[in-house]
């Protein structure tokens, strides 16, 4: 009897053993049957009418950071009717299995953030292989020009369409950082438009250079920010610093360095719940940088003053110009839908009171030190 | 309470965070989400407190036993089938939603066959075990995971990319009139607790609910249904959360660490909650099992073969109902028949309580 259930045993071992044999290895392709996409851009098509021009930038293997000087790219592009069938047909282009999940930037030709955003972004939602945080850029003159650029600063294994956002090599308030998720967000919302970095390139075609952005929407043209206004939308939304606030009188003329910033706004509404004025409050802190004269520690407070008035005038100005274009980059409308119970035309009243609202702007800049030196 | 019934708690309460539950909460996001989910964590705190006390008259005797002492065979035999059959599809549905997250996320080239052989392989293990190594496993998991989940909430909460105005947006539809189906769903976090009709054999000690359980399992409760509903909204924005076939997933892939091991949270996030989704698929089929068990019980005394031999079939069963079903079910069935169960489940949980209020009065009289 015992002996019996022994064999039995010893049989169903062997069974599961010989199990094993019958598998045919791995069912994930390995790293060497892969390729990676770093970045993918998109640009109108020639061929088709409503179709799509994809470009991707493919990163190629190399055997050690030592023995390879520049990074090697492959780039490679087809038109389609859709994102999707563009890349399919890709994928009959290269050997290899086109790895989507290490994607992290994806550029937009300037032309199509206005009407097809949403139809092609889709793609990128959809599929469930590509990062929700991949950064999201405008292109000018044309997304594949601008994947084709490879700065000379770019180092091997270190991409520059990645190091530029995220605050993750380069911080600066002229770069805007819109990740996939944020823009899918903000542009399917009511109250709010998304904003996208411009990136450009110069003659050369050797640099990558990003300073501007676009205010898109569903309904009109994109709207360019200018450097400063790009300034202004990442400092006060997104908190971003740096030595880049210049501010003048008659005879001074100073460089901030701005170390925190902040604004807060409360919007006042008139009896019937319409909006009126959006009271805004900016607060920064930090120390001043650059100055044509001689700076005195006992004359922090005038700094104050005169640094206070330039931002407030900057900011009002900047209010006033994204409300004259019809767009709404901080959210006021957004806002103003949250801070009352729901009602059914909330998103009326808005639209139609927000070109009239008058904004009262109130800045509050602390400084702390002249630097190093008076 | 002892520490294993907050342990149940929590364990069903986390693995539903990812589970159905929240695509159900915000397909009603315009209908009245909030008034039900605040109604329904009172709700849920006064059934924990009624089965608390429903069976502290009788510590250390699980449901079947106690059934056995006050109630013919004829009547706790369809008593059992409806409990086993509603535990089991508890666990079914935590399944089929993790076999579905892990083709598309961690392996979209293996097969769905093979997918689901390793979990229900590993899961029929831990429905065997004893009772008492459930519980244990069930410690185990919580005592290494729980930094890394505590780790994750608070990346969560203090991540610049959540959006307030949103949470504000989706706080504004609170005046809406209460749904029964999102009362229903949030009623399902707090179930943990109804594990205890078989666990309640190893639970000698006498159990209080007083009022510092209460604040505790209503604090947990809020905590919870606060972040599994706001947190995604703040994320993904208010106006088309409805899209999102798992909003949790996308939530926790918008989430960035910067210099990070990994910068996609997504993979950590899954796998944290695998591990818990295992244990509480485990825990739900195990308390069906052992229900089924007292229903398929021929004599009072069985030999020992043929325990064996009901153990097999019943897990044979097991497997078969939930290969045919998991390979079968669409997404769209998933959440349909999900909300059923979940109206359906409050309802059991009901009848549950006035069926172990009608045995103690049996026990005192």
């Amino acid at each position: 009897m015992r002996n019996a259930t022994i064999v039995v045993k010893v049989l169903i071992i062997a069974l599961l053993l010989g199990v094993v044999l019958l598998q045919t290895g791995c069912a994930f392709k390995d790293i060497d049957k892969r390729i990676f996409v770093v970045a993918v851009g998109i640009d109108p098509s020639d061929k088709f009418d409503e179709g799509f021009k994809v470009t991707l930038k493919i990163a190629l293997p190399f055997g050690s950071i030592k023995t390879s000087a520049k990074p090697s790219y492959a780039y490679i592009s087809e038109e389609g009717a859709s994102v999707g069938e563009a890349i399919r047909l890709l994928e009959t282009h290269v050997d290899k299995v086109l790895e989507l999940g290490h994607m992290k930037t994806i550029v937009i030709h300037e032309e199509l953030l206005a009407e097809h955003l949403q139809e092609f972004m889709d793609y990128f939602v959809r599929r469930a292989d590509i990062q929700l945080i991949a950064y999201v850029a405008a292109a000018r003159p044309s997304a594949e020009t601008i994947l084709k650029v490879e700065p000379s600063t770019e180092a091997p294994a270190s991409v520059a369409l990645f190091n530029l956002f995220g605050d993750s090599a380069i911080e600066s308030p002229f770069i805007v950082t819109t990740y996939l998720f944020q823009l899918r967000r903000d542009h399917l919302a009511k109250g709010i438009n998304s904003v996208l970095p411009l990136i450009e390139t110069n003659e050369n075609k050797d640099l990558l250079i990003v300073n501007n952005s676009v205010v898109i929407s569903r309904k009109k043209a994109p709207v360019i920010l200018s450097i400063v206004e790009t300034k202004y939308y990442d400092s006060l939304l997104k908190g971003s610093t740096g030595f880049t606030y210049q501010v003048e009188n008659d005879q001074l003329k100073v460089l901030l360095d701005i170390s925190k910033s902040k604004m807060s706004y409360k919007i006042i509404k008139s009896k019937n719940q319409t909006p009126k004025t959006i009271e805004i409050h900016i607060k920064m802190k930090g120390i001043i940088g650059e100055s044509n004269k001689k700076l005195y520690l006992s004359k922090l407070d005038e700094y104050n003053d005169m640094a206070s008035k330039e931002v407030q005038k900057k900011a009002y100005e900047f209010f006033k110009r994204m409300q004259e274009e019809s767009v709404d980059p901080f959210g006021f409308g957004l806002r103003y839908r949250s801070t009352q119970l729901h009602r059914s035309d909330v998103e009326k009243v808005w639209a139609n009171a927000y070109p009239t609202v008058e904004f009262k702007v109130t800045a509050d800049v602390n400084l702390q030190s002249t630097g190093t030196t008076e | 309470m002892s520490r294993f019934v907050y342990y149940l708690l929590i364990s069903n309460m986390v693995a539903n965070m990812i589970a159905a539950g929240p695509r159900i909460l915000f397909s009603k996001s315009e209908q009245g989400a909030i008034v039900s989910m605040i109604i329904a964590l009172f709700f849920g705190v006064f059934i924990n407190w009624a089965l608390i006390k429903f069976f502290n008259a009788f510590s250390g005797e699980s449901l079947p036993e106690i059934l056995d002492l006050y109630v013919k065979r004829w009547i706790s035999i369809p008593i059992l089938v409806v409990l086993g059959s509603i535990w089991y599809i508890a666990g079914l549905q935590t399944l089929i939603t993790y076999v579905d997250l892990l083709l598309r996320f961690l392996a979209p080239e293996m097969s769905v066959y093979t997918t689901l052989s390793m979990f229900i392989v590993v899961i029929s293990f831990g429905v065997i075990m004893k009772s008492r190594s459930i519980l244990f496993t069930l410690e185990l998991v919580f005592v290494m995971l729980l930094p890394f989940a505590i780790y994750y909430v608070i990346k969560l909460y203090f991540s610049p990319q959540i959006s307030w105005d949103y949470v504000r947006l989706a706080m504004s539809f609170i005046d809406n009139p209460p749904n029964y189906t999102v009362f229903s769903t949030t009623l399902f976090f707090f179930i943990g607790t109804f594990d205890i009709i078989v666990f309640n054999s190893l639970l000698k000690k006498k159990m209080i609910f007083g009022l510092k359980e209460a604040t505790f399992v209503f604090l947990l409760g809020a905590f919870t249904i606060f972040t599994t509903y706001f947190i995604p909204i703040g994320v993904l924005g208010f106006d088309r959360i409805k899209d999102f076939i798992y909003p949790w997933i996308f939530t926790s892939d918008s989430i960035r660490m910067k210099f990070g091991v990994i910068e996609r949270v997504v993979f950590i996030f899954l796998l944290i909650f695998l591990a818990v989704a295992f244990l509480s698929i485990m825990i739900h089929w195990h308390v069906s099992f052992k229900l089924f068990e007292n229903v398929f019980r021929l004599k009072k005394s069985m030999t020992n073969k043929g325990k064996t031999i009901r153990t097999c079939i019943l897990l044979v069963a097991f497997w078969v109902v939930a290969f045919f079903i998991t390979v079968r079910v669409t997404e769209y069935d998933l959440f349909t028949y999900s909300s059923y169960y979940f109206n359906l489940m409050s309802v059991v949980i009901v009848g549950l309580l006035s069926l172990l209020w009608m045995l103690n009065r049996r026990a005192k009289s």
